[in-house]
C-alpha cells in the first residue's frame, strides 16, 4: 500500500482492479481544514484518465506491475516477439500494445516491457535512437539556417520531419518521446 | 543516496537573504520589536487538522512538540507587556509535503497591540508591496468568495447543494466527505481548496475576510454577527500566504475552544492533546487588544523569484535535508 505522503508522479497503483500510473499529484491544505491529495491517474491498460481525491493518510494498493529489460526479436503477422536475455523467456505482444513504438523498433533493440500480473502490457523504448532514412527529397546545400523541414521515411517505415539539408541514406538521431529529429548521427 | 547539493541555486539563496533583510528593515522602521521564542514546546497547538512533530529531549521525560507556529509563546510575551512584536522562525508540521509545503518552513509572525485586523491588513499589504512589487490588495468576504466562484452560500450549504456543486464542477467528492458525521466546514474547506483558492489573487493580492465563526480558531467572533469570525487569510497568485486574527482575549472562551477541538480529534480517532495551561493563564492575566498574522516566508520568496516549487527556494528541502 502507498500512503498519501508517498504519492508522486510515476507511482503505479491499483484501483478497482485496474493498474494506473499517477501523472499528477497535488497536496492541498485549505486554511484550517483537512489536507488532501488531488491526483490524476492514467489507466495503464485502458489509457483512461481518472481524477481522485484522497484524504491525507489514506492508502491505495500497489499495482502488481514491473518493468523487465528485454530484447526485440522480430515482428511477424502483427505479433511482436521479445526475449529476456537472462532467462531466454519470450513474450509476444500485439501492435495495439506496442502502440506508436513500432516506429522505432529494430531487431536486437533493448526495451523495457511492462508486466502486469504476469502479462506483458506495453513497452518503453530508449529515449534516443538512430535510424536510416530510406527515402526523402534531395537535400538543399547551404540551407542550414531556415527552420523549414521535409518528410523523410525511415527504415522502419516511420515518417519524420527533417531539415532540408538532410539526405537519403543518412542516419539520423531521433527523440522517441516526441518523435522529433534531433541531429545527423555521428558515424 | 541523497544529493549533497542544495535545492536552491546560489543566486536564489542570495535573493532570499535580501528579502529576509527587507522584512527586518520593514519592522525596525516601524518600531516593532524582534523576538525569539522556543521551537520546542511543552504543549502542542490544538487543532483538528494540525499535527505537531514530537521530540524527546531526554530519556524518561514527557515528549515535547516542535511548534506549528510561535503563537502561544508570542501571546505570552504580549501578556507580559512586550508591546508589538515580530518574529521570523521555523515552524514544523507533520505530513505536509508538496509543491508548496515542506514539513519545516519559515514563518513571519507578528502582533500589533491596539490594532484590529482591518488595520493589520493595511500593514500586511505594505509589507507585500515592499517585498513583491505588487499592486494594492482586494478584499472579499468568505461569503462573497463562495458566491463568486461556486454560486453557493457557505453559511447555508445543504448536503444536496454540496453534491450538486461537486457535480456541476465535475468533482467526484472524496469518500471522507460522504460520511454522515462530516461537518459542513469540511465541505467548505474542500470546495475552498479546489474551486476558490486556485483563482484567488491572480493579478493582485486578495484578503478573504469574515470566515465562518465555526472556523474562528484563535480569533474573536464578530460582535455584530455571531456567524462571523474576525479571521482573514491572504492569497496571491492562487496560493495562501497567511492567516490573521483579531486575537481572542477571553481565556474561558479559549479553553472551551481547545476542549471542542480535542473532542473533534477524539471523534476522528486522533490523539487528544495536552492543553497549554501557561498560555491560558497568560490570557487570564490579560492579553492586550491586538491583531496578529503568520505569513509563509518561503512562499513569498517563491513569488518574488518566480519559482513554482518550494524546493527551489529552500537550501535543503525535505528530501535532501
Amino acid at each position: 500500500m502507498y500512503e498519501t505522503s508517498e504519492f508522486r508522479k510515476g507511482l503505479r497503483v491499483e484501483i478497482d482492479g485496474q493498474p494506473y500510473i499517477m501523472v499528477d499529484n497535488q497536496f492541498v491544505k485549505p486554511g484550517k481544514g483537512q489536507a488532501f491529495n488531488r491526483v490524476r491517474l492514467k489507466g495503464l491498460l485502458s489509457g483512461n484518465v481518472l481524477d481522485r481525491t484522497y484524504k491525507s493518510g489514506e492508502k491505495v494498493d500497489k499495482a502488481d506491475i514491473s518493468d523487465q529489460s528485454m530484447q526485440f526479436l522480430y515482428e511477424g503477422e502483427g505479433i511482436y516477439h521479445f526475449m529476456d536475455n537472462n532467462t531466454y523467456e519470450q513474450v509476444e505482444m500485439t501492435k495495439e500494445q506496442i502502440d506508436d513504438n513500432w516506429k522505432w523498433l529494430v531487431e536486437e533493440m533493448a526495451v523495457d516491457v511492462l508486466i502486469y500480473k504476469g502479462q506483458p502490457v506495453s513497452i518503453t523504448v530508449p529515449n534516443f535512437t538512430v535510424l536510416e532514412i530510406v527515402h526523402c527529397e534531395p537535400g538543399m546545400k547551404g540551407d542550414t539556417a531556415t527552420s523549414a523541414s521535409k518528410p523523410a521515411t525511415l527504415s522502419t517505415g516511420a515518417i519524420v520531419n527533417v531539415p532540408l539539408f538532410v539526405n537519403q541514406n543518412e542516419k539520423i538521431k531521433i527523440d522517441t518521446r516526441t518523435g522529433e529529429y534531433v541531429e545527423r548521427a555521428k558515424e | 543516496m541523497v544529493s549533497w547539493r542544495p535545492g536552491c541555486s546560489v543566486d536564489n539563496l542570495r535573493k532570499r537573504t535580501e528579502l529576509l533583510q527587507k522584512v527586518r528593515t520593514f519592522f525596525q522602521d516601524r518600531g516593532v520589536l524582534e523576538v525569539e521564542t522556543p521551537s520546542i514546546a511543552r504543549c502542542p497547538s490544538i487543532d483538528l487538522h494540525l499535527e505537531s512533530q514530537t521530540v524527546n529531549p531526554a530519556i524518561n521525560t514527557p515528549v515535547r512538540y516542535l511548534i506549528t507556529s510561535p503563537e502561544y509563546h508570542m501571546k505570552r510575551l504580549l501578556c507580559a507587556g512586550s508591546g508589538s512584536i515580530f518574529q521570523v522562525c521555523k515552524a514544523f508540521r507533520q505530513d505536509e509535503t508538496g509543491q508548496r509545503h515542506n514539513p519545516e518552513f519559515t514563518m513571519i509572525e507578528w502582533y500589533r497591540v491596539d490594532w484590529d485586523h482591518w488595520r493589520l491588513m493595511e500593514e500586511v499589504e505594505a509589507l507585500l508591496q515592499a517585498l513583491l512589487d505588487c499592486g494594492k490588495a482586494d478584499r472579499f468576504s468568505y461569503g462573497e468568495a463562495f458566491q463568486i466562484y461556486t454560486g453557493q452560500d457557505p453559511f447555508n450549504l445543504t448536503p444536496a447543494a454540496f453534491r450538486n456543486c461537486c457535480a456541476v464542477n465535475s468533482l467526484s467528492p472524496p469518500t471522507y466527505l460522504m460520511e454522515d458525521t462530516v461537518s459542513r466546514d469540511e465541505w467548505l474547506n474542500f470546495l475552498f481548496g479546489v474551486l476558490i483558492e486556485p483563482h484567488l489573487g491572480q493579478h493582485r493580492p486578495v484578503f478573504i475576510t469574515d470566515y465562518p465563526a465555526s472556523q474562528a480558531t484563535l480569533s474573536r467572533i464578530n460582535p455584530e454577527n455571531e456567524q462571523l469570525s474576525e479571521r482573514f487569510e491572504l492569497f496571491y497568485k492562487g496560493m495562501e500566504l497567511g492567516n490573521g486574527f483579531h486575537e481572542l482575549k477571553d481565556a474561558k472562551e479559549q479553553a472551551t475552544r481547545f476542549e471542542w477541538e480535542n473532542r473533534l480529534r477524539a471523534e476522528a480517532g486522533k490523539a487528544v492533546l495536552p492543553v497549554d495551561e501557561a498560555f491560558l493563564e497568560a490570557l487570564d492575566y490579560g492579553l492586550p487588544d491586538c491583531a496578529g498574522i503568520a505569513l509563509g516566508f518561503d512562499r513569498i520568496v517563491m513569488l518574488a523569484l518566480g519559482q513554482t516549487s518550494i524546493d527551489d527556494v529552500l537550501t535543503f528541502p525535505w528530501n535532501r535535508a
